[in-house]
């Protein structure tokens, strides 16, 4: 490799920052263990960036970038059980099935949105997410500490979920709009 | 199978709470009906984009730290059981007429990084070719330099000139002071981290610990930037402290008017003189500055507010009714004259002031008075931290005390012309370096220490009175 100019690292660093939100969600969305997810995300941005010669600047860096995440994630689903950083092999399979049959354009997400989304959740949702996010508290914590049952911790924190998502949804929808 | 069913199924998978059986038995419910898909994973990406919004350690800052940290490690998983991570989309061929590029050094990522993400524009902040921007003008203890190409350095000296790159001081008891070449000053006590750049417009990066800096007049359309986790401070001549930590930033303005935008919602907030700003993440905060309170020579610790280091027992003394915070480990590197060397201390940190409240000033006359416990005979350091009353760093004055055999319940009464500045070859008492700065200095932070062995040290409570 020869040398890498300073506005290319720039370029490059942009990129990771425009799109690390979306493509660590995307790790996760295809079952990838909550602490391993970063660490694969990294991993696909590293190859992103040894590979820069063979990307064509012309066309959608995330996508690009998911798609090195979506085979890191295939290689992982081969290994032995022990040593893998998925949830579910068949999920994960089927995950990863969906999105080869189905690769959606996403739009960039910014972790303000997604605050602002968190702002719109009734007070014990937000106290929820709060725990179980910030404080990493499991729901059966959180069900102790708050007098809830932890079946309901999860039903309440599924809908905060929906909300969120199809809040930020809407965010990039009308942005692009706009 | 009912709703709930698979919602409990769905939540207990997000949460890698699911069990062989149970993750058995999803998968064969999406087998059955692929909608689910949908919903599994909204609520996967859902749970990882509120994650990376609310743990701080999954910030976007953080997450681009930890991948600088990992561009030299191997990237592809290992060949001989994986197949390497080619994109999916096909790529496009012709790529001779591109430059062809080289691993990035760390510092320079760094910087880029924290700097992209804070939303600047990076352009020209490391100059292709180095030009010196600054020179030391006095440092003590452990500080680390990483330059221009990545190259660290730990041997710095007074008067030695520095280019654009990352200064870190890395223990309460190292600073440095350096200044720019049209006389601005900027002092780092440790353990902070700065990255400096001056490429016609200075730009720092702060990105943990305290700065204090004297801003000499800057060009009126290009002011001395400080960028930190939370805020944008500019400066176009004024004295200033600011201090960074994860979630929030403390500006003190003491000469001048400073702005400063909150990074979370762009807010602009202008900072008069005598006044002090707190930057969190929190929109709800009104992101007012506070007139600073009139200072002060009365001080006494709020436990655990007021703990920066140290192990806090809420209820844990057999024979001492009152609360009190235990020492914790802490590892201080220093210049032993003959290359670095590590101790481990065993350190009780207490910050005196915080945003908003009195300063707390320290004369020659006052009395420092610390109540506590110690399990053994172990020399205990105390050292205060001190700035000069408007601002920048002024010293970090040690004394060392021995309680007497058996006084294991203590109450030290330590004088504050006792104290001498800590890693000087002279002994520089306390009185001669205030008498400089109008006879007080501005008390920032009290610690407790013993070296190497543990003294079992407990601070119950600590008391600053004023000359009588």
């Amino acid at each position: 490799m020869g040398e890498f100019a300073d506005n290319q690292y720039e370029q490059f660093t942009d990129l990771v920052n425009q799109h690390q939100v979306r493509l660590r969600a995307f790790v996760r969305s295809l079952g990838i263990r909550p602490d391993w997810v970063d660490d694969i995300a990294q991993e696909a941005f590293l190859t992103a960036f040894n590979q820069w010669e063979t990307f064509d600047q012309s066309r959608d860096f995330g996508k690009w970038v998911r798609g090195i995440a979506f085979n890191i994630i295939r290689n992982e689903t081969r290994k032995d059980a022990r040593r893998k950083r998925i949830l579910h092999t068949d999920v994960t399979w089927m995950l990863l099935k969906r999105f080869e049959n189905a690769p959606k354009h996403s739009e960039e997400v910014s972790v303000e949105s997604i605050r602002e989304c968190m702002e719109e959740l009734a007070p014990m949702s937000r106290r929820l997410i709060e725990g179980r996010y910030r404080n990493e508290e499991t729901s059966s914590e959180l069900a102790e500490r708050l007098g809830l049952s932890a079946t309901n911790v999860r039903q309440i924190l599924m809908r905060a979920r929906r909300h969120i998502r199809k809040c930020i949804e809407l965010r990039v929808l009308q942005e692009t709009r706009s | 199978m009912n709703e709930s069913r698979v919602d409990y199924l769905v939540s207990l998978f997000v949460d890698d709470r699911l069990s062989e059986e149970e993750s058995g038995e999803l998968a064969r419910l999406i087998e059955d009906q692929p909608e689910l898909l949908e919903e599994l994973q909204a609520q996967l990406e859902a749970a990882d984009m509120v994650s990376q919004a609310e743990n701080d350690l999954r910030s976007p800052s953080r997450f681009l730290e930890d991948l600088q940290l990992r561009l030299d490690e191997p990237i592809m998983p290992n060949p001989s059981e994986d197949k390497p991570a080619l994109p999916v989309e096909p790529v496009k061929p012709g790529r001779a007429e591109r430059e062809s590029r080289a691993v990035p050094s760390k510092a320079w990522l760094v910087a880029a990084a924290a700097l992209v993400l804070l939303g600047l524009s990076l352009a020209g902040f490391f100059p292709s070719s180095p030009q010196n921007i600054a020179r030391i003008h006095q440092l003590q203890g452990s500080v680390s330099w990483t330059g221009n190409g990545g190259r660290i350095e730990r041997n710095l000296e007074t008067g030695q000139l520095l280019t654009g790159g990352t200064l870190e001081t890395l223990s309460t008891e190292s600073w440095i002071e350096i200044e720019f070449l049209d006389g601005t000053r900027l002092t780092l006590p440790g353990p902070s981290q700065l990255t400096i750049a001056d490429h016609g417009q200075k730009e720092l990066y702060l990105k943990k610990g305290k700065l204090s800096t004297t801003v000499v007049n800057q060009p009126a359309d290009k002011p001395l930037v400080i960028n930190t986790v939370t805020a944008r401070i500019e400066v176009l001549g004024t004295q200033l402290n600011v201090e960074a930590e994860p979630v929030r930033t403390t500006l003190s303005v003491n000469e001048g008017k400073v702005r400063v935008t909150r990074l979370v919602d762009g807010r602009v907030t202008e900072v008069p003189a005598q006044h002090d700003l707190l930057t969190t993440v929190d929109r709800e905060d009104d992101h007012k500055p506070l007139l600073r309170r009139k200072p002060t020579g009365l001080w006494k610790s709020h436990l655990p507010d007021d703990i920066e280091h140290g192990e806090w027992q809420p209820a844990a003394f057999r024979d001492v009714a009152e609360q009190g915070v235990q020492e914790k480990p802490y590892v201080y590197t220093y210049d032993g004259g003959q290359g670095e060397r590590s101790i481990l201390l065993h350190l009780i940190s207490l910050k005196v002031s915080e945003c908003g409240e009195s300063p707390v000033l320290i004369h020659p006359g006052s009395m420092l008075l610390i109540r506590g416990r110690k399990e053994n005979d172990t020399e205990v350091h105390f050292v205060i931290n001190t700035q000069q009353p408007d601002g920048g760093f002024a010293g970090k004055f040690d004394v060392p005390v021995t309680a007497k055999k058996g006084d294991y319940l203590f109450e030290f009464k330590v004088p504050a012309k006792s104290f001498f500045l800590s890693d000087e070859e002279e002994k520089i008492f306390f009185a001669d370096v205030s008498r400089r700065s109008g006879g007080s200095l501005k008390l920032t932070h009290v610690y407790a220490f013993s070296l190497d062995d543990p003294a079992g040290l407990e601070i119950l409570e600590v008391k600053l009175l004023p000359p009588k």
